[in-house]
């Protein structure tokens, strides 16, 4: 497959999908002067993947993406497109010649266009008649017909959005970045917004990565989500394993709710010390050398109470230090000896502050995984 | 990268060399041509027999435009100007400015082979002598040149195509008590050292031109000094109210806003009274004064020469010198011009005393003037210092 | 994560680990760090080069002038360090430049407090007729200080000027009874501040107008007076504005000649900017001075722009543009209402009404007159000025002059706030800086640096290098108000364009462009004035063919003309009323003191 600089012409993908092109990205490092913002990573996508670069602010992601855009330079690696290599040492292909498109977190509505002509602005070449027709198309697509000839300033922001989605994809892309495309809407539309989104890359076919900060949009809109924090992958994973199986004590905590007890393994490599509780954690699978210092994680939602942690592999006597009422369940934290866990209990579960109590974790709900470095 | 970078900034650097260079170096002058060897070539001719005339108004007329460069009054030069145009249908251009700026434009336009100007006048006859040695001015002489005071041209290159003048006291004719003319007129400079001038007086410092220097100089080390000398001028110090250029004096003298103004050359008196006659300003002449006269010659690198030659022509002839002296109201130097003096025959006017004017051929030459009055002398320096003149 | 952990990095396994994703495409980093950087755009090395030659080349001649004992290119010429010595190592120029410091810092801070107060009166308050009043403060921009200082020559001149002479007879006071005297430093101050308080007042008027109203409403909520308020809110969050503007007036004042020129004043001090005019000018004429004497003022100039730029670099950090449109509470100003409509009112009567009353005046009588009560009129002076083909000739080069110096003065404008605002290269720093360095010297000194560059190529002698040193003189003022304009546009509109297809060039075109119109439009109309009023640059470098207006009311003022510049001068204004009016109508724009 090649990248065509004439976007009229419509290139088939022997990959199964009509539009998507695999990308590979390889060892990419972005600089600005002495800051290298992002270290050296490579990942890879297949055709009509739904990719997410997730992570807290400042760990590269939005670079990243940039990077593949070709919105910022590459200062090593390589990035390929399809069978085209984008950048590479010497090489940068111009954004408008890489075939992708991409939707923005502020939307970049052009406000001295109108809806029709935002959404047109990318078919450049192609006979007005065909043009009208797509923009027609793509605006049915995201609901907008009726606004066609409003100004972008006019429209509400999940309105904005959907002219940003419309004007991405009327351009047929290969690939389809979204640069944290949710974060300025309120909760419930950005819910909707996630199902249409995804709903839309999965009709059209297309490769999409995207990026936020937001893990729950992480783990429910993509095939697979990579991890970055400080500019290097720190796990790439499905949303599944990523949450069942986290990598590091940043992992864990950064997706979901998690607890991280710092513990010493011991001879038997299933069991980890902690400083101050009696028994030392059981996991149920073994872990790194003895003597290694790790994170006993486990997720809130597994730590169980009262007469539910009775023969549980791991059980602590705890106090209720405080707790909230989020409707669904119950959060609640406890002291065991000098640490804090978090758990979730049914939101009736009668608790006082300073309520003693009993809970556990199973052994198969809890990882050993290397422990941050302090 | 690093040499892409070096290359990149080199490139700048030589873009910008190039067209620094582009500003420096200079574009020869071409030369004259002289195709018609032995004959008479309107373009580079030092003369024009009578018989050559059409020639040359021909040639003129092909051009069709002239540049004049002057520090005469600007709606005088406009009005004469106007004349030759009409009398040749030749579009006359007049760029006019103090005669030391003009001398610098006229020196660096000449210099970089740039010349705008075809007849080049200044009041200056340095810079007039200076433009000769430098080969700017060239040498033409004019049928009607010969008709003119030889002691203030220079034969084959100037001639005082405008009048004379010499600088006088000018003062306003509603606000001076007859008493007050009388002492004043008796003897100028002396008179208005008298506290009851204070806050009347307007003066134009010797900075603003090599003639007001020379006249200043006149009372400090010349003629007068013994008469006022630096103690008298201090002593007017005390009653000055303005210091600047003459023809601002004029104005402010007509406006009323000083009394007296000096030193302010008589032409700009006549000026003034042959725009409106009402103009309530008059002058006095104080014994010693400095005179001089403009100077014009055709330059070398003319745009225009056979247009430059035959303004000379005009210029010098009994027609085009009375129509300047009418027009400004001055006297015409020239073997039977006009007195076109609009004061001359008012009841306060004294003709001056020629004995007592210091031409400025004279005081040109002057070396202990023109070490004093220098760029290393203390002359001017020592003036601001009694006037507490900023300049 | 906390951000103490920000130093942590995880272990050579773990990052090996966290990169496997697909088997096939494990690679593990072994190249060294590649610090690649980008190379300097074509179109920053473009406007480095443009910058160079309209900028750099001028101040390096003045600099070469500065060093020769004449000026450059005479065959007399040669090095001499004689000048720089007489400027730099002699107490000769001490006290000027003293007295300059002075005379430019009191100007700035009497403009910026007035101006200050001015704007917040209009913005805020509810004095009367404030949209007449504004424009009272705005129309001075329309008169030139130099014609403004001519003007005011002929209404305050201690004996005859108008003002004197007439109440002198209205009042029953004495004959040598002086009201006012214009021809003294104060007299001077007083001219620089009507010309150039309104800059003041826009500076600050714009940064008033876009504050978000919820900053004061909150002080208010405080239980904060107006006056607290304003001290406590209203002025630190507009600092910026008022600092850039101080240091713009200070700088302007710092090279100013014409009004103490023209205002005939004597005092025993002159200001630097003076003193190269007088070198430039007066006998016997001294380039090297002049232009040693420009450099002496690059320097303290410098220190200005220094200042300057932190100002108006912390500026972006105020823009506090509030989104929505509440109605701003306006404050009430009681018994002050009066005096305050009064005091903005004897400003547009000082600074436009008088002014223009006096020019008419001059251009209605044969000579000079001042007494009202021995006042005769005539054309004669208007009918002369109009009837020769000079006026007609210079309206036509001011025609030109006013339409192509804004036009390209906001185009390289453009091009150095696109690379620094959006390329962000190194070449950036760079051209931001050069774009500001044509304030720092003064306009004649400048011109003499155009001049002396000039002089050997085809164009001097032609309307093209008074539009060179003009669009030079511009470039400040252009590109603060274009990089102001870019840096509101969030760079994603830009980028969704190149995503969607464009070109670097397209995305300009179609989208940078359209989106900063409203900033280069009221950059050109305020460079419009400027251009068609400018006389400082272009009185050097005017040859009768290629005199605009405003050289040529200079010409007449030198030439003992006042009534013929008087004619010219109003003719000058009609000129910029109607080029605006007309601006106004082809690009839709409207116009106030926001966008003048």
């Amino acid at each position: 497959m090649s990248i065509d600089t004439d976007r009229t012409v419509e290139s088939t993908t022997a990959n199964g999908s009509d539009l998507g092109a695999s990308l590979s990205v390889k060892d990419l490092r972005i600089a600005y002067g002495e800051v290298e913002a992002v270290k050296g990573i490579s990942f890879d996508i297949r055709p009509g993947e739904f990719l997410t670069l997730l992570g807290p602010s400042g760990c590269g992601k939005t670079t990243t993406l940039r990077c593949i855009a070709g919105l910022e330079p590459a200062s090593g690696g390589s990035i390929t497109i399809g069978d085209t290599v984008v950048a590479a040492p010497g090489k940068h292909v111009q954004p408008e010649k890489r075939g992708i498109n991409m939707v923005f977190q502020s939307y970049a509505v052009w406000p001295h266009m109108t809806v029709a002509r935002n959404v047109g602005y990318g078919l450049k070449g192609v006979s007005k008649q065909e043009a009208d027709h797509r923009v027609e198309e793509v605006l049915e697509l995201v609901g907008l017909a009726p606004y066609a000839q409003r100004y972008g300033t006019e429209l509400s922001g999940g309105q904005q959005q959907r002219v940003a989605l419309a004007r991405a994809i009327v351009t047929r892309p290969k690939l389809l970045l979204f640069d944290e495309p949710l974060s300025n809407l309120d909760a419930g539309l950005r819910e909707q917004m996630r199902f249409e989104i995804l709903e839309l890359q999965r009709a059209v076919g297309i490769t999409a990565v995207y990026v936020t900060h937001d893990q729950t949009e992480a783990m429910s809109m993509s095939d697979r989500v990579v991890l970055l924090r400080d500019g290097l992958i720190e796990q790439a994973d499905t949303p599944r394993e990523m949450y069942r199986r986290p990598r590091s004590e940043f992992a864990a905590t950064f997706v979901g709710r998690a607890n991280a007890l710092p513990a010493t393994i011991t001879g038997s490599r299933d069991r980890a010390e902690v400083h101050g509780i009696p028994n030392p954690v059981v996991a149920a699978e073994a872990a790194a050398g003895e003597g290694a210092s790790v994170a006993a994680v486990f997720r809130a939602e597994n730590v169980k109470a009262g007469a539910e942690a009775e023969g549980l592999e791991n059980a602590w006597s705890a106090t209720v230090t405080r707790f909230g009422y989020l409707g669904r369940t119950l959060d609640v934290q406890y002291a065991v000896g000098d640490h804090e866990v978090r758990g979730e209990l049914a939101p009736d579960t009668p608790l006082t502050p300073g309520q003693a109590i009993t809970i556990g974790v199973a052994a198969t709900d809890v990882h050993f995984v290397p422990r941050a470095e302090a | 990268m690093a040499v892409k970078q070096l290359r990149t900034a080199l490139v700048a650097v030589l873009a910008a060399g190039a067209l620094a260079l582009a500003g420096c170096s200079s574009t020869p002058a071409p030369a004259p041509t002289d195709d018609t060897a032995g004959g008479y070539d309107p373009t580079t001719a030092t003369s024009t027999p009578a018989d050559d005339m059409e020639a040359l108004v021909a040639a003129a007329q092909a051009e069709g435009a002239l540049t004049l460069y002057t520090d005469g009054t600007l709606a005088t030069q406009q009005a004469w100007a106007a004349e030759f145009t009409a009398k040749y249908g030749i579009q006359v251009s007049i760029v006019r400015d103090s005669g030391g700026p003009l001398y610098q434009k006229f020196a660096q336009e000449e210099a970089a082979g740039q010349g705008q100007a075809d007849i080049f006048g200044n009041i200056d006859a340095l810079s007039l002598d200076d433009a000769i040695d430098n080969g700017w001015l060239t040498e033409y002489t004019p049928e009607g040149g010969p008709a003119f005071p030889a002691d203030r041209s220079r034969a084959g290159y100037y001639y005082p195509y405008l009048m004379g003048s010499s600088h006088s006291v000018i003062y306003n004719t509603n606000n001076v008590t007859p008493e007050e003319l009388a002492e004043v007129q008796e003897n100028p400079l002396k008179a208005l050292a008298d506290p009851k001038f204070k806050g009347r007086i307007g003066l134009c410092p010797p900075q603003l031109a090599m003639l007001a220097a020379a006249f200043w100089y006149q009372y400090t080390d010349g003629d007068g000094a013994s008469d006022v000398g630096w103690e008298g001028l201090a002593d007017i110090a005390a009653n000055v109210a303005i210091i600047t250029d003459t023809a601002t004096l004029t104005q402010n003298v007509i406006q009323g806003e000083v009394d007296f103004a000096f030193p302010v050359a008589d032409s700009l008196v006549g000026n003034a009274l042959k725009a409106d006659p009402n103009t309530p300003i008059a002058f006095v002449y104080p014994s010693p004064t400095v005179g001089t006269q403009f100077g014009m010659g055709v330059v070398t690198d003319s745009p225009h020469p056979a247009a430059a030659r035959l303004f000379a022509e005009w210029a010098s002839s009994l027609e085009g010198s009375d129509g300047l002296a009418e027009l400004s109201g001055n006297l015409n130097l020239r073997e039977g011009g006009v007195d076109g003096r609009a004061y001359s025959e008012l009841d306060w006017f004294t003709p001056v005393d020629l004995d007592t004017v210091v031409n400025s051929a004279v005081y040109t030459q002057d070396e202990a003037f023109r070490d004093a009055a220098g760029p290393d002398g203390d002359f001017l320096g020592h003036w601001s210092q009694v006037f507490g003149y900023a300049g | 994560m906390s951000l103490l952990q920000k130093g942590s990095r995880p272990s050579a396994e773990q990052r090996t680990d966290g990169n496997r994703l697909e088997a096939a495409t494990v690679s593990i980093s072994t190249k060294t760090k590649v610090q690649r950087r980008r190379p300097p755009s074509p179109l920053s090395v473009v406007t480095l080069i443009v910058l160079l030659g309209l900028v750099v080349a001028p101040l390096v001649m003045v600099f070469i002038g500065a060093f020769l004992n004449g000026a450059p290119g005479l065959p007399k010429s040669d090095w001499s360090l004689k000048a720089i010595l007489s400027v730099y190592a002699s107490p000769d120029y001490l006290w000027p430049l003293v007295g300059t410091l002075i005379l430019a810092v009191v100007t700035a801070g009497l403009s910026v407090v007035i101006g200050t107060l001015f704007a917040w009166l209009v913005a805020r308050t509810n004095m009367f007729i404030r949209r007449v009043l504004e424009w009272g403060v705005i129309l001075p921009l329309f008169i030139s200080p130099f014609i403004g200082a001519v003007a005011w020559n002929l209404l305050g001149a201690p004996r005859s000027g108008i003002i004197n002479t007439n109440l002198r007879w209205l009042l029953g006071l004495d004959d040598d009874a002086v009201l006012i005297n214009i021809s003294t430093m104060p007299g001077v101050v007083f001219v620089m501040l009507l010309y150039f308080m309104p800059y003041a007042y826009q500076l600050v008027g714009s940064s008033l107008r876009n504050m978000d109203p919820g900053l004061e409403e909150a002080s208010y909520m405080n239980g904060r007076g107006i006056i607290a308020t304003a001290f406590k809110v209203t002025l630190p969050i507009v600092r910026p504005a008022l600092t850039a503007a101080f240091f713009m007036i200070a700088i302007l004042a710092t090279g100013v000649f014409t009004i103490p020129l023209a205002l005939g004043v004597n005092t025993g001090f002159a200001p630097l900017g003076m003193h190269v005019y007088l070198k430039m000018t007066q006998f016997p004429v001294n380039p090297p001075v002049a232009a040693a004497i420009g450099t002496l003022i690059f320097w303290l100039t410098l220190l200005g722009i220094y200042f300057y730029r932190r100002s108006i670099r912390n500026a972006r950090r105020f823009v506090t543009l509030g989104g929505k449109a509440t109605r701003r509470r306006e404050v009430k100003l009681g018994w002050m209402r009066v005096p305050a409509t009064v005091l903005v009112a004897l400003f547009g009567l000082f600074a436009a009404v008088l002014p223009i009353i006096a020019l008419l005046i001059t251009a209605l009588t044969p000579y000079a007159m001042t007494d009202f009560r021995s006042m005769q009129f005539s054309l004669e002076t208007i009918t002369q000025v109009l009837g020769s083909i000079d006026v007609w000739n210079s309206l036509l080069n001011t025609v030109w002059l006013s339409l192509l110096a804004p036009t390209l003065a906001v185009l390289v404008a453009f091009a150095v706030a696109y690379v620094v605002v959006r390329e962000r290269g190194r070449l950036g720093g760079a051209l931001d800086y050069l774009a500001t360095f044509p304030v720092a010297v003064p306009g004649i000194v400048f011109a003499m640096g155009i001049l002396w560059l000039y002089i050997r190529t085809p164009i001097y002698a032609t309307v093209a290098v008074l539009t060179i040193a003009l669009v030079a003189a511009f470039l400040p003022t252009a590109t603060r108000f274009s990089t102001t304009g870019l840096m509101q546009i969030d760079p994603s509109l830009e980028e969704a364009a190149r995503m969607s297809g464009a070109s670097r060039m397209r995305a300009a075109l179609t989208i940078t462009l359209p989106l900063v119109r409203p900033a280069i439009l009221a950059a050109w109309s305020l460079l419009f004035i400027f251009a068609s009023r400018e006389v400082n640059e272009t009185v050097l470098l005017a040859l009768p063919s290629t005199r605009p207006l405003a050289v040529l009311a200079w010409d007449h003022i030198n030439a003992n003309d006042p009534g013929a510049a008087a004619v010219v001068s109003i003719l000058l204004m009609l000129f910029m009323a109607a080029g605006l009016l007309i601006a106004r109508f082809v690009f839709r724009t409207r116009l106030d003191s926001s966008n003048l």
